[in-house]
């Protein structure tokens, strides 16, 4: 099992996971889960048309990710809030890096909560999202 | 001006089941292999609220959008801006769920750009309610973001 909780959580605390380099299957297989059939996810030619270099990736694809880094922290049922802003589009070949860490504890509800600041950068450290969320530690 | 009589719109009822197969499919897209989402009550991950509608509709009752071609023009940009999700009191949504969902134009609003132009900001939000316990389990918060170049049109008004 992954939920891993942690009692021990503190501020300044962080966790990144890499993934693989994004491949146009992994957006194919986004849209598929997703239902979102955008072409510009897809299809080179009109991703082209439009002035794009290729097809460019989901951006809830790039939420589900940085959201993965915070539920294989702190549990599959642990999010209470998960907010970000997208900035930049994701391409074919980028690794995408996803950072979250620890900016606050406090209690609310019966709930020990810690919120979370949250950035996913590609290879050359630019931001592709950022955001923040909070999890209950049990 | 961005269109801000459209705040408070309701957006109507959506009614959803959540199914394993599409949870699983999920997760692997997101390539988590975590075993939490095959069995026959796992939990949904975290954004997966955002495709219950595509996954789970009965064909009953069904939301609208924003009213997207009154907001297309020459020189505005049209982007998932901000996305955001509140999961209530730890009730989280599961295999097996049935669902409610309420949508409403909950914001419009507008900022100054430093190049002249401007963004415009439309914000959609969904309540899912458990159909049985009427508990809200997870709103989700759509942010659609315009962005404006100096001398972009503005929005089409709405007819209504």
């Amino acid at each position: 099992m992954s939920a891993a909780s942690d009692d021990g959580v503190k501020v300044g605390d962080e966790r990144t996971e890499e993934f693989p380099a994004l491949t146009r299957t992994m957006f194919v297989r986004y849209a598929g889960a997703s239902g979102d059939f955008n072409p510009m996810h897809h299809d080179d030619t009109i991703a082209q048309q439009v002035g794009n270099p290729s097809v460019f990736g989901h951006g809830m694809l790039t939420m589900g990710l940085a959201a993965r880094v915070v539920k294989d922290w702190f549990g599959a049922e642990s999010i209470r809030r998960l907010q970000v802003r997208f900035s930049k589009q994701v391409w074919p070949g980028d690794v995408l890096r996803c950072t979250a860490r620890v900016s606050g504890e406090r209690e609310e509800g019966g709930e020990r909560l810690v919120d979370l600041d949250l950035v996913v950068e590609n290879q050359n450290g630019d931001k592709a999202i950022t955001g923040t969320a909070t999890a209950a530690v049990s | 001006m961005a269109l801000t009589e459209l705040k408070g719109r309701p957006l109507g009822t959506q009614r959803v089941v959540v199914e394993r197969g599409p949870v699983r499919v999920f997760a692997q897209a997101l390539m988590d292999d975590d075993p939490v989402y095959r069995g026959d009550a796992a939990p949904v991950p975290p954004t997966f609220p955002f495709v219950m509608p595509y996954w789970g509709s009965l064909g009953e009752g069904g939301a609208a959008g924003l009213p997207i071609e009154n907001l297309r023009g020459k020189g505005r940009a049209i982007l998932h801006g901000e996305q955001e999700f509140v999961y209530h009191g730890g009730r989280w949504p599961h295999v097996g769920d049935v669902l409610v969902g309420d949508g409403v134009i909950s914001d419009v609003y507008e900022k100054e750009r430093s190049d002249g132009g401007k963004l415009e900001f439309y914000v959609t939000e969904t309540t899912w309610k458990d159909e049985r316990t009427g508990e809200p389990v997870v709103t989700s918060k759509f942010t659609l973001t315009i962005v404006c170049r100096p001398g972009a049109d503005e929005p089409k008004p709405l007819s209504s």
